[in-house]
């Protein structure tokens, strides 16, 4: 197993690691990179608490392998807030008490994100299908939904 | 009471960190020179062991330490309430999963490289997997002390006589599955051993001043030179009270000297999490012609699997709670804790309380039904008022809510307009149904633990407030009311005030974040700290600026004394830098009923809350899919502290009952979990959750911080039986065994 | 976790297959949803991962000039749900794809991978046997092309050789108005794998197809034949005549996520449903013309 050079974008900026490209880019992002946002809930793709987007899509970290990742660009939660200013995701998730224990929160709301990056103006379905992979066990999913939906129409106001 | 922050839908101060992904849960930590801890498990569910040979995995490149049992070097046992459970197994395992070793190493693959080679030979025991069966004399020991670890029995009334008197008598048998709390975060932290000889187990728990006595028994240290640090944490709900892996971690660091990290895999955290307790609860109710119940006669046998934990506990918690929201003159109740070779079951949301009322509410919907009553009137008419007797003959003297709960949930237009709701399945071979029941949840730890809060308050130099209290956040937001609670009596904004939780260095022992304890007693506690800062403060200030201590207004932003205003900095200033104390620490002793319930250890509670829920349900006939539509959830918690954290609390508990009603189960074929991750552990998504309103009755309680009550746990009871009766309404299939899966409930279609 | 093994990356399909028939541990690996939880497992072991998403082609969809559908073996579901959304005829396949997993895994999970696993309740499965989908195999000196109806040899085997990987899938254009219906049965609505898929397809002819999952050791194709009556015109005898034929098909097994009964019994109530959707859809787009 050899160590390779891997570069890839990393929150909008290139980042080179040296690590075997048979990694996984949840152990990658957290041990490596010290980005504990991306939590780890099941290791095989049924929870979402380690939804990252890669090259703009929501995808389970636990199930990539950084050798995939090469030359592309991947977003974490930590990534999020551009140049310091939360995204509308980030606001209304606290505002609209969408966050508990807090651990499925990253995943959520990258999953959220490319939603909306998608449709702009998704209806409540829509939201629902976005998030079914992104297990909480603490809110019962009713405020994070409505914080998705305030934070769509904050875009749509902004 | 005119109040400025109580009630308040405060966002919650801790979300800000945890949206950025800059919030550190304790299974986020690492260190430079880390070593990654690993536990070899048994993959028997009973066996002896006939030796243990660890020289292979010892000699791995990048393995540090190998400990089995002769490394334990204090008691080799924890548990809450009797020490049964082995640190590491010496002689014999109990459970699949139970620990044989553990290992630290250079990587996470040298760690589970080594794991392979640790050689275990066990002789195989048989196994015992049904409770009823564990019970007879001829089974196989699981404990030496046999396999029966409580069996209690109250009888208050003539249970005979009012039979005799019933017009109508229902009797059923009910089982319980065995879910798990399937927190998001998996039991999981970073352990290290400082300069100052003190070990510091950093570790996702739910009451680490008891962890800390737990460690230190283990590795026979004082108690003073381990500490443990369990806020923040990925989710609780019972299954991080007791010891999870902080004595595994402790182990390691102070054999290696090292920090050391472990975290369980999601296959791992099934098999040896704590589950909720499956039961076999019998009922048999006795009404008369108008509905009023006489008698009721109950036995309940849990299965507690290989360990005791709070087993026994739960046990009596479920028998106080047996007769529901109801008020039963005549009672009869046996029930039996036994030891399986089932995994190990213990504390979880609802504490015992779930399964029961499954069964209560269930036996109410059939009275109602023989006696051609209406279902809410059948409740309403045997709510429990103050001054009743509860099941267990104990006079409730403390607010009780579930008239009020019950009258609220009849209002609801769910509940009002259930025939509109009903009228148009989306599909012709689809049906409708709505379902009611009401719980209610003791808070707090009953007659005989010990059962305070302490909390100290102070003024930092900044000008803020800091509230320190042992109850650890798990994620249900008590840091958010606590700071109300406390800016509340100081007279500042919440702002103004910063809350550290479940640290044993530096937080004061208030006792569990369980048995939906911690808002009322570190609420009052805090009430209690923050009165006496604010007298220091007052007279501080009085005699600092020489104005009478009643011109001093400490105000949300600033402090008037006198025609002076001041900045919150100021008065730090003013008063720490001459040496005036700004701190104090608060106390609350949590009441006790005056009497305990004879021949049950503990009980009873003083102190309940209550929940009713309306559900509708749309059952598919053909496939036996069960839909739910829509929930209304009413919630008495006394005073509501914040809005906000209340109704998440009600949404997630009804998601998770639901979860209890038609999907979760933990499958043990023979000793082996099956349901190893979320494939087959099936919670619900967001697709899978119905609309749900809450509606807030405040049954306000007199000893509680501003009439608090406690709310965690009975937000999740009723919501199942709710979804049950609501599929009896929609096709007529009762349900007497949870979860109501899809092909049980097609069973019951066909066979009806 | 698990990286025992290498990662590799081939530059070719040729350089793909010489290395898969010198390397019979290695294994191919496309969105990695199935495969890596499998080796996370310990399920399976390979020596190598073979990353093919990077070859020509590998994750591409298109329409060919006879009408045929030509998707990539490692094109992910949610591409292929985009690209045929609409397009009448291919709804089982949309509606397959549709419920895979989570939109995550949809994201990376390929229909390639779908049926390379030959796990019987493969929900794409199903939906490209009614679409008479075939498979274009290529090794490591020649190609073939195989119809998917030949591809499944038992639970976990296909037809691919040592050293041929699947590169392409073609579907035929169908002949209009062709309608194509895939249920599934789970435990939940969301991410759940099968307990039953139904496919179904009915062609302006009267021909009707029907494919099951996860009622036998492999993706079933149980009926191919004519119908007594057009679709538009389908009659409960006819329904019911259908639904005897393709119960006598199965032969289900029970484990974690069903009983066989429940599977039997889920047959014929998904074949009726789709049935009922498949006429309907016919009929609408019979007075749309």
């Amino acid at each position: 197993m050899e160590r390779e050079r891997i570069c890839f974008t990393l929150n909008n900026s290139p980042v080179e690691i040296h690590c075997h490209p048979g990694e996984r880019l949840v152990d990658v992002l957290r041990e490596q990179l010290d980005l504990t946002g991306t939590k780890e809930g099941c290791g095989q793709g049924e929870c979402g608490a380690c939804t990252v987007l890669l090259d703009g899509r929501a995808v389970n970290s636990c199930l990539v392998l950084i050798g995939q990742v090469a030359e592309r660009s991947v977003l974490t939660i930590e990534g999020l807030a551009a140049g310091g200013k939360l995204d509308p995701l980030q606001t209304a998730f606290v505002t609209e008490g969408a966050v508990q224990c807090g651990y499925c929160t990253p995943g959520m709301i990258i999953s959220a994100k490319a939603l909306l990056m998608e449709k702009q103006n998704p209806t409540e379905a829509e939201i629902k299908e976005a998030i079914a992979g992104n297990l909480c066990r603490c809110t019962g999913y009713i405020k994070i939904i409505k914080a998705v939906q305030t934070a769509a129409s904050a875009r749509l106001e902004g | 009471m005119n109040l400025r922050w109580i009630g308040k839908p405060i966002p919650r101060q801790d979300a800000w960190t945890k949206v950025t992904g800059e919030a550190r849960y304790m299974s986020d930590l690492s260190m430079p020179n880390m070593l990654w801890g690993r536990v070899l498990r048994s993959p028997h569910p009973h066996a002896l062991i006939k030796s243990l040979d660890i020289s292979e995995a010892v000699a791995c490149p990048g393995v540090v330490t190998v400990l089995t049992h002769h490394d334990v070097p204090g008691l080799n046992a924890y548990g809450i309430v009797v020490q049964d459970q082995p640190v590491l197994c010496s002689d014999k395992v109990r459970f699949v999963g139970d620990a044989v070793a553990v290992l630290a190493a250079e990587s996470k693959e040298a760690a589970a490289h080594a794991l392979e080679l640790i050689k275990v030979e066990y002789e195989l025991l048989p196994g015992v997997f049904d409770p009823e069966v564990a019970m007879q004399q001829s089974s196989p020991a699981i404990h030496a002390k046999g396999n029966v670890l409580r069996h209690s029995k109250v009888h208050h009334g003539d249970v005979e006589a009012a039979f005799a008197d019933s017009a109508v008598v229902v009797e059923r048998e009910y089982r319980t599955s065995r879910p798990i709390s399937a927190f998001l975060e998996t039991e999981g932290g970073m352990a290290m051993f400082g300069a100052d000889g003190v070990l510091t187990v950093y570790c996702g728990a739910q009451y680490p001043d008891r962890d800390v006595i737990q460690v230190a028994r283990a590795l026979g240290l004082e108690r003073d030179k381990v500490r443990m640090v369990s806020s923040l944490v990925g989710g609780g709900f019972g299954g991080k009270d007791e010891i999870t892996v902080q004595i595994y971690l402790a182990l390691l660091a102070l054999n290696t000297k090292r920090p050391v990290k472990l975290v369980l895999s999601r296959e791992e955290s099934m098999v040896t999490g704590w589950k909720k307790h499956p039961m076999i609860v019998r009922m048999k109710t006795g009404a008369s012609i108008d509905g009023t119940l006489l008698a009721h006669e109950v036995s309940i046998i849990s299965d507690t699997g290989a360990y005791a934990s709070l087993g026994g506990t739960i046990l009596h918690s479920a028998m106080e709670h047996c007769s529901g929201p109801y008020r039963v003159p005549n009672v009869k109740v046996e029930g039996h804790c036994v030891y399986t070779n089932n995994s190990i079951s213990g504390a979880m949301r609802g504490f015992g309380v779930n399964q029961v009322t499954f069964a209560m509410e269930t036996q109410m919907d059939i009275l109602a039904e023989e006696l051609g009553l209406d279902r809410l009137d059948i409740r309403l008419k045997n709510g429990l008022k103050d001054g009743d007797k509860g099941a267990l003959g104990s006079l409730l003297v403390t607010a009780m809510g579930p008239v009020q709960t019950l009258q609220a949930a009849g209002q609801t237009e769910l509940w009002s307009q259930r025939e509109t709701y009903k009228a148009e399945p989306s599909r012709p071979w689809k049906k409708r149904g709505v379902g009611l029941a009401a719980a209610i949840k003791g808070c707090g730890l009953g007659f005989r633990m010990p059962d305070f809060g302490a909390a100290s308050v102070e003024l930092l130099p900044s000008g803020f407030f800091r509230v320190r209290v042992g109850c650890p956040e798990i994620g249900q937001g008590n840091t958010i009311a606590f700071a109300q609670m406390a800016a509340e009596v100081l007279g500042c904004s919440v702002d103004q005030v910063e809350v550290v939780t479940g640290d044993t260095g530096e937080t004061p022992d208030s006792g569990t974040s369980t048995a939906s304890r911690s808002i009322y007693v570190a609420g009052n506690a805090i009430i209690d700290a923050a009165t006496k800062v604010v007298e220091l403060v007052e007279q501080g200030i009085s005699a600092r600026l020489v104005v009478d201590v009643e011109e001093v207004e400490l105000g949300e932003a600033e402090v008037r004394a006198g025609d002076a205003i001041l900045s919150y900095l100021d008065v730090a200033a003013l008063l720490l830098q001459n040496g005036q104390t700004c701190y104090a620490s608060g106390r609350f002793d949590a009441p006790k009923a005056t009497e305990e319930v004879p021949s049950v250890y503990g009980l009873p509670h003083l102190v309940f809350g209550t929940n009713a829920h309306v559900a509708l349900v749309e059952v598919d006939t053909m496939t036996g899919q069960v839909e739910v539509l829509r929930i209304s959830a009413v919630s008495d918690a006394g005073r509501v502290i914040n809005l906000q954290g209340l109704e998440g609390q009600s949404e997630g508990g009804a998601v998770m009952g639901m979860g209890y009603a038609l999907t979760e189960d933990i499958i043990i074929d023979q000793g082996m979990v099956r349901t190893l991750n979320f494939n087959n552990y099936i919670i619900p998504t967001a697709m899978d959750t119905p609309p749900i309103s809450t509606t807030v009755v405040e049954v306000v309680e007199k000893t509680g911080p501003f009439g608090a009550k406690g709310v965690g746990e009975v937000v999740c009871i009723s919501i199942t039986p709710a979804i049950t009766n609501a599929i009896y309404d929609a096709v007529k299939v009762r349900v007497t065994e949870l979860p109501a899966t899809i092909e049980r409930v097609l069973a019951g279609l066909q066979d009806g | 976790m698990f990286n025992k093994f290498d990662y590799v990356v081939p530059t070719s399909w040729a350089d793909a297959c010489s290395f898969m028939a010198s390397h019979p541990t290695a294994m191919i690996y496309a969105g990695g949803t199935d495969i890596l939880v499998r080796c996370r497992e310990g399920r399976l072991l390979p020596s190598h991962l073979v990353d093919i998403k990077g070859l020509p082609g590998a994750t591409a969809i298109a329409q060919a000039e006879d009408g045929s559908i030509v998707i990539g073996a490692a094109t992910p579901l949610n591409a292929i749900e985009r690209f045929l959304k609409g397009k009448a005829g291919y709804e089982a396949l949309v509606q397959a794809a549709h419920v895979v997993g989570s939109w995550q895994i949809r994201n990376r999970a390929s229909v390639g991978g779908n049926i390379c696993n030959a796990s019987p309740a493969a929900d794409t499965a199903p939906a490209l046997l009614v679409l008479e989908a075939t498979l274009r195999l290529v090794g490591p000196s020649d190609e073939r092309i195989l119809p998917v109806g030949e591809f499944f040899l038992a639970p976990g085997k296909t037809a691919l050789l040592p050293g041929e990987i699947l590169r392409s899938i073609v579907l035929p254009a169908p002949a209009e108005p062709t309608v194509s219906i895939y249920l599934k049965a789970a435990r939940t609505k969301a991410v759940d794998l099968a307990q039953v898929g139904v496919a179904l397809l009915m062609l302006p002819d009267k021909n009707v197809r029907v494919a099951l999952g996860a009622v036998a050791p492999v993706p079933l194709l149980a009926w191919s034949g004519r119908q007594s009556a057009p679709p538009a015109n389908w009659t409960t005898e006819e329904t019911e005549r259908l639904v005897s034929v393709v119960e006598q098909m199965v032969a289900p097994i029970t484990d974690l996520r069903a009983t066989a009964d429940y599977r039997r019994h889920m047959v014929g109530v998904l074949l009726r449903r789709a049935v009922g959707q498949a006429t309907l859809l016919h009929q609408e787009r019979g007075e749309g013309r």
